[in-house]
């Protein structure tokens, strides 16, 4: 951790940069040919799913529309993903580059920055993409008042972000972006005050 | 001398206007036949020619004649002709005029005692006036441009001539970018219902600062509803339809997902989304349950309780994948749309699948692409002009499912307007039903047990705008669904053997299900332990009709980016397969499932399966 520190505070002040387009075609198949160990579960609905974590891969969310976001100041080595997407930017660390450290160094330097690991839904990072940028849907008791909401809510130290129009008490909560998104989830989920809690993932989703 | 000629005007909703001045009606005195008319001038317009020439003062009418192609072989003539022949012309043989071919005109004098020579010969290629690339979209009308097949499009210029242009049907094209403002979009665009998933204002063009890229939903939005006769660009199938952007693919959180197919769900008519999870891997991709239950909702809600018509991709990995690998596209509730290109035929990067409804052109095996708008300037696909056109606000090199994709929303919106009173089935079964036999010698055309022809490329075949909406027209809505029927889960545990093309099979029997005609069938399957579930066919067979659907292909897994192989993991873990191939067939009676692994290594369990039946 004191190590990732160290580098963090030298990438801000060294600022040495290579070009995006030529770090991206590199990290790309890095990235993808990775076979992935780490799994975490969450439900969708009743559903266990299971997801594999990339070690290598760091999404920044709402990144800034240009050039050298804090992830480059911090992580000279990072390198930026080609992504089809504006709402994210994906970055390649380096293999043995301690991720959580990274987002917790990030998180440190930019308390309101959205930072995540990124995870597939196969144990190859060629699988479909998603990450954790915050917030959690959770499906409540559809004969609940509205009283009764925000009594759970609250009595949760919970915030309601919106309602979801897809059914009855179907709400987007708030939540910190990465893994904390996923525990809350699954905490929910299995304390069975809920019929269904899941992280509001990002999921890859591209153009035919 | 004339030739032995006649008259045109009319067909297809084609019209010849003629517009010269008859001042005189005597016989002119003196006994001559009158002299010939000056002046005269061939103004092409869409699927007709307007005509106009000095006036003769001795003449007591005209004479028209017509080459159709070139000036040595007239056909027809219409005697008599007069400016007040714009309406009594119609009776005349139907002969129609068409976009694109070239046509001469002449006209004589008459008077009672002879007719005149012949003006001068004149010429004219109709065009839709202001459509300057509507020559181009050969999806709208197939002339054989390009090298294509005449008539292998929408047929959808009748519909328009029958006054049919998708006013009142509003279309929410979900997708990146939306560029309301261009110049060929910004009339048809409906004010302050886009979104922007990125900053929550009514502008989805762009996702913030970022100006670059974000073409898609700009080339998918002009197929849908480019304006037509404003001078610009080419025209959109329904080209009065209103648009709106929802930028999703910017921001694809699942509650944007959600909100995305349900989002001004009293006003929005058709949901086109022209995505889906990536392509090229052979892996299942899923969808969550908050994205099926808000297509649920606008399938119950939407449109006042008529519901929302969804229209999905196929998607483009037609080279490895199924269509039913895609859990949006394989979902009851949307129409999933295939690509065929100018010849009719499937195009390479279709994909396959028992879930397809119909197709629609697209970009084919030709590399004949699809014409429509892109991004203003040197943003998006013709960012030069030099290999494009060179006005850089247009492309001619769009393709993928995504550009069939609204073109059937563009024929649903056509019939929408036709019949507002539509329901969501009765879109897809008018669709199925008038849909075309496009590559009739395929052989895996067949016809299921209600008759209707089924292909797995080409679903039930592709779309016939003009029958679509004369159906419609006439519609009659379909009876509410039955419950569906859900069989109970069957548990074979039959193992697969290894590389053995007899494969398992197990029957469930079903009996009392109340439903006669299906309308989709749900396959709940698993063989989770399969280490590489690429190995698996799984045939879906009604023992009473034989009607079989193949919902899934003995495949490759690999890396998208690379090609290079990849475990096909995980397996089919409760996986929902759809198949649309049973319409109108009935469901009581036996349903065999035979999983078959077709490769060598790599063993599993046939697990457990468990139908699900939609229909009435």
């Amino acid at each position: 951790m004191n190590h990732l520190l160290w580098s963090a505070l030298i990438g801000l002040m060294a600022c040495g940069f290579t070009s995006d387009s030529e770090a991206a075609a590199a990290s790309k198949d890095i990235v993808k040919s990775a076979q992935l160990e780490q799994t975490y579960v969450w439900y969708d609905g009743d559903q266990e799913q299971k997801v594999w974590l990339n070690p290598n891969l760091l999404a920044e969310f709402n990144p800034p529309a240009s050039g050298r976001s804090l992830v480059k100041k911090a992580y000279t080595d990072a390198k930026p993903i080609a992504a089809r997407h504006k709402g994210i930017r994906l970055w390649g660390l380096e293999g043995g580059t301690y991720l959580q450290g990274v987002i917790h160094n990030l998180k440190t330097l930019q308390p309101d920055g959205k930072y995540s690991p990124v995870f597939h839904d196969t144990p190859r990072a060629s699988g479909r993409m998603r990450s954790l940028p915050g917030n959690i849907i959770v499906y409540l008791n559809p004969a609940w008042d509205e009283a009764t909401v925000h009594r759970w809510v609250s009595g949760r130290n919970l915030e309601i972000i919106k309602r979801l129009e897809i059914g009855p008490n179907i709400f987007v909560l708030k939540t910190g972006p990465g893994l904390e998104a996923l525990e809350t989830a699954n905490t929910l989920y299995k304390s069975g005050e809920v019929i269904a809690a899941f992280p509001d993932w990002w999921e890859e989703a591209v153009p035919h | 001398m004339l030739r032995a000629g006649s008259y045109l005007f009319f067909g297809f909703g084609s019209v010849l206007f003629i517009s010269g001045f008859l001042v005189s009606c005597g016989d002119g005195g003196g006994g001559r036949p009158p002299s010939a008319p000056t002046g005269l001038v061939a103004t092409p317009g869409d699927d007709q020619v307007t005509l106009s020439w000095s006036p003769v003062s001795d003449a007591s009418s005209y004479t028209l004649h017509m080459a159709s192609t070139d000036w040595a072989t007239w056909s027809l003539t219409l005697p008599g002709a007069t400016q007040n022949n714009i309406l009594t012309c119609c009776s005349f043989p139907n002969i129609g005029l068409t976009n694109g071919a070239i046509y001469w005109f002449a006209v004589s004098a008459v008077n009672a005692n002879g007719e005149s020579s012949e003006s001068v010969h004149v010429s004219a290629v109709p065009s839709p006036a202001g459509d300057p690339l509507f020559l181009d979209q050969w999806h709208l009308q197939n002339t054989g441009q390009g090298g294509g097949t005449p008539g292998e499009d929408l047929n959808v210029v009748p519909v328009w001539n029958n006054g049919f242009k998708g006013e009142g049907i509003r279309i929410a094209v979900v997708d990146d970018g939306l560029e309301i403002a261009h110049e060929d979009l910004a009339a048809n665009i409906a004010s302050g219902l886009s979104h922007n998933y990125c900053d929550g204002s009514s502008d989805p063009t762009l996702c913030g600062s970022d100006t670059t890229a974000s073409e898609h939903g700009t080339a998918v939005a002009g197929i849908i509803s480019a304006r037509d006769l404003d001078g610009v660009g080419g025209r959109g199938v329904a080209p009065r339809a209103s648009t709106i952007g929802y930028n999703l693919l910017e921001s694809t959180f699942i509650s944007n997902q959600a909100d995305a197919m349900t989002r001004n769900s009293s006003s929005v008519d058709i949901s086109n989304n022209s995505w889906g999870a990536p392509d090229f891997t052979g892996l299942l991709n899923p969808t969550s349950v908050a994205w099926r239950d808000a297509i649920l909702t606008g399938l119950s809600t939407g449109r006042s309780g008529k519901g929302t018509i969804y229209v999905f991709a196929a998607g483009n990995g037609g080279l490895q994948e199924n269509s039913n690998y895609d859990g949006y596209a394989n979902n009851r509730g949307v129409m999933a749309i295939c690509a065929v290109g100018d010849d009719g035929n499937k195009a390479f990067y279709s994909e396959e699948g028992a879930n397809l409804w119909v197709c629609a052109p697209s970009g084919g095996n030709n590399g004949h692409s699809i014409t429509t708008t892109d991004r203003t300037g040197s943003l998006g696909y013709n960012t030069n002009g030099t290999s494009n056109y060179p006005n850089t606000n247009y492309t001619n090199i769009f393709a993928g499912t995504s550009a069939s994709v609204p073109m059937a929303s563009g024929v649903v919106a056509l019939m929408l307007q036709a019949n507002p009173n539509l329901g969501w089935r009765d879109i897809r079964l008018i669709l199925a039903q008038t849909a075309r036999k496009n590559n009739p010698t395929d052989s895996d055309w067949t016809i299921n047990g209600a008759g209707r022809n089924i292909n797995h490329k080409y679903g039930f075949g592709v779309i016939n705008a003009e029958a679509a909406v004369n159906t419609a027209m006439s519609w009659t809505n379909l009876v509410p669904e039955q419950p569906p029927h859900t069989t109970p889960l069957a548990t074979p545990g039959l193992s697969i053997p290894d590389d053995d093309p007899t494969g398992v099979s197990d029957t469930i029997a079903v009996t009392g299900s109340g439903i006669t005609s299906i309308e989709f069938i749900e396959v709940t399957f698993s063989a989770d332990d399969h280490t590489y579930f690429g190995d698996l066919e799984i045939t879906l067979t009604n023992n009473t009709t034989g009607t079989v659907s193949r919902l899934a292909e003995t495949h490759a897994c690999t890396n998208a980016d690379t090609g290079t192989s990849i475990p096909c993991q995980p397996s089919y873990k409760s996986w929902v397969f759809g198949t649309a191939r049973h319409l109108g067939e009935a469901v009581d009676g036996n349903w065999t499932l035979t999983v078959t692994d077709l490769a060598e290594q790599d063993i599993g369990t046939f697990q457990s399966w468990q139908l699900k039946f939609y229909g009435r």
